[in-house]
């Protein structure tokens, strides 16, 4: 596992694409930090990160669209995947790697309120806390970019349908405002769940039982809350929506609030699209 | 060492292997044999665990390679149809970097790397980036990534194509060599090759085992001659009378002339006797002269059919096969201008 992480890493500053990721990244943090800091006289560093995330949404697909499409495209998948590795270690290599790159551009930027702490007083607990916030949720950020390189053998294709996953998170709290309410919207809701479960156990064990058994006992759970707590379905579409808010959750971090439950749900998101990553890498042996 | 039993691999509708089982003893150097589309590469990716199959079972070395995934493919070395090479990296670079996936100990990566740029004759371009190199140098690059760590079987998919005469001969004593120690299956679909590296031989088509032997069996078979290709020089009605007139010879067909005043035929003659002979005497006693004789080499398909006529071991459901392979005249003809590529190349090695 180490051996594909150094491998990825090394790779980043073979091309141009970590020199071009570490200097864009630091560049516009740099002209917020002018702008917000250093002109305005603020020493609110922290809420300048909130701005940067704009610029994440364009990079975090520079660097997650090749890991692996370009594997599958120039075959080195077979050395990889016929290697004594197991798939899990190598997409966790990679996610590694591309995080470890993503870390290296933040501790350059902690530049910025070093800088400002020689001038007078710094908030320094909030600038910490958005500092690990803004951390996790670029790892969920790479994290789906992973997966949708595992898609596709074109990079193009994955860069830029990572681009548009994120756009999408990016928006989902206006989309959330947007979703109708209503307990029909919430059922409705919960049966394509069922059968999205069902299709999904059925791509992955091709046994059409399974794939009954599972999208029913959801089903069943899902009728057993309906007659217990009708109201749930009111608002379970607006919830499903915003559960994706990974951007807005990390507003909390901006106000100095150390929300453990917030890094818990990043890291579950995050696992949760390296698990479709395997799945997907898993997959392709099947077919 | 390896046991591979009742392979199948389907890809939607279409069955790319149907139903191969063999086994691979230590020390044992087996070629598979097929023309381009046979199954050859997609049985080897099975094998190594690249693919999973959507049957059958394979073992390597008593483990299963998709129950046992990590135990099995440590102990495979694999080179793909296409050598799986980072071209951004060195030769070196490179080299470790395989050492390191295939959990070679720190202090032997040195000598490891040093040993197997040896074995291929790259050590001259080792600082160099992949995709500098040339098809044979990348092509040997491969070669030394599958046979890093030593492992117990290597399987290696067309190892000599894109290479030069030299180079495959080179390779080719490569491979004998690792046959001293390890396991190595190879595949290759031109013939002389396997002949000439494998202790057996399976014959693959259409996703089945045709035929497996040893080699010397197979090529005693293909050494009867009874087909030549002939240049006269004479009068042409006296050639073709004389030649028709001749009960031993069932079938003649007229070539292209190559050459101005000369005449360019096909024989065939049942495999009894020697068509060499026959020619000369007739020659002699109707007056015409005899500017070339020359064997003409049996196709891969022929020899399928050769093969699975005569009295190899095979199976009955191959000689169903062999119906169908008639059927598939058409193909047979596509695969019949691959092997006439595949035996230039062959004489070209030979020289």
């Amino acid at each position: 596992m180490s051996a594909i992480f150094k491998r990825e890493f090394g790779n980043y500053f073979c091309s141009f694409i970590g020199y071009a990721f570490l200097t864009i990244f630091v560049l516009v943090t740099a002209i917020y930090f002018s702008l917000y800091n250093v002109l305005s006289l603020s020493p609110d560093y922290h809420l300048i990160l909130s701005n940067v995330v704009i610029v994440l949404l364009i990079l975090v697909p520079i660097i997650t669209m090749r890991l692996f499409s370009e594997e599958s495209k120039q075959k080195t998948d077979q050395l990889l995947l016929t290697a004594p590795v197991k798939v899990y270690e190598i997409v966790l290599a990679k996610f590694f790697a591309a995080s470890a790159l993503f870390a290296m551009g933040l501790i350059i930027t902690l530049i910025f309120p070093i800088i400002l702490s020689f001038f007078g007083n710094v908030p320094t607990g909030q600038i910490i806390s958005a500092y690990v916030g803004f951390f996790f949720m670029g790892m969920c950020f790479i994290a789906v970019g992973i997966w949708v390189s595992s898609l596709t053998d074109n990079q193009v294709v994955a860069g830029i349908g990572t681009f548009g996953i994120l756009f999408v998170l990016f928006m989902i709290e206006a989309i959330g405002k947007g979703v109708p309410e209503g307990r029909n919207y919430g059922c409705g809701l919960a049966i394509l769940i069922c059968i999205i479960i069902g299709l999904f156990v059925y791509n992955s064990v091709n046994n059409i039982k399974y794939s009954v058994i599972s999208g029913g006992v959801f089903f069943v759970i899902g009728l057993i809350v309906f007659f217990v707590k009708p109201e749930f379905y009111d608002t379970f579409l607006y919830n499903f929506v915003m559960s994706f808010a990974v951007i807005s959750k990390f507003s909390k971090f901006m106000l100095g609030i150390f929300d453990f439950t917030t890094i818990v749900y990043y890291i579950t998101f995050a696992a949760g699209f390296i698990y479709l990553t395997v799945r997907s890498v898993d997959k392709k042996r099947w077919s | 060492m390896l046991e591979v039993n009742n392979l199948f691999k389907n890809y939607g509708s279409y069955t790319a292997v149907k139903g191969i089982s063999f086994t691979v003893s230590d020390g044992e150097i087996l070629g598979f044999l097929g023309p381009n589309g046979a199954g050859k590469s997609t049985t080897m990716n099975i094998i190594t665990g690249y693919l999973s199959p959507s049957e059958g079972t394979v073992k390597v070395a008593g483990f299963d390679i998709i129950k046992d995934a990590y135990k099995a493919k440590s102990k495979i070395g694999y080179l793909p149809e296409n050598p799986p090479l980072y071209q951004d990296m060195t030769v070196d670079e490179y080299l470790k970097f395989v050492c390191r996936l295939k959990k070679v100990k720190k202090s032997e990566i040195q000598n490891m790397i040093e040993d197997v740029k040896d074995k291929v004759k790259i050590s001259h371009v080792s600082e160099k980036l992949i995709k500098n190199l040339s098809k044979g140098y990348k092509q040997r690059v491969g070669i030394a990534q599958a046979i890093i760590g030593n492992p117990e079987i290597i399987i290696l998919d067309e190892p000599t194509s894109g290479l030069d005469p030299k180079q495959i001969i080179d390779i080719r004593n490569v491979i004998k060599s690792l046959g001293k120690n390890h396991t190595v299956i190879l595949s290759s679909h031109i013939l002389s090759e396997v002949q000439e590296i494998c202790d057996r031989v399976m014959i693959i088509n259409n996703g089945k085992i045709v035929a497996q032997d040893t080699t010397e069996r197979l090529s005693d078979t293909l050494s009867k001659t009874h087909k030549l290709r002939v240049c006269l020089k004479g009068d042409i009605d006296i050639i073709e009378k004389a030649l028709e007139k001749e009960e031993k010879i069932i079938n003649i067909e007229r070539q292209e002339d190559k050459e101005e005043g000369s005449f360019d035929f096909i024989l065939e003659t049942d495999e009894n006797c020697d068509l060499r002979e026959i020619l000369f005497d007739n020659a002699i006693s109707n007056g015409y002269k005899i500017l070339v004789i020359k064997p003409v080499e049996m196709s891969l398909e022929e020899i399928f059919m050769e093969v699975t006529n005569s009295d190899f071991e095979c199976d009955e459901e191959n000689k169903e096969e062999e119906v169908s392979d008639e059927k598939n005249s058409e193909d047979a003809e596509n695969e019949e201008k691959t092997e006439n590529i595949s035996s230039d190349e062959k004489k070209e090695s030979d020289l």
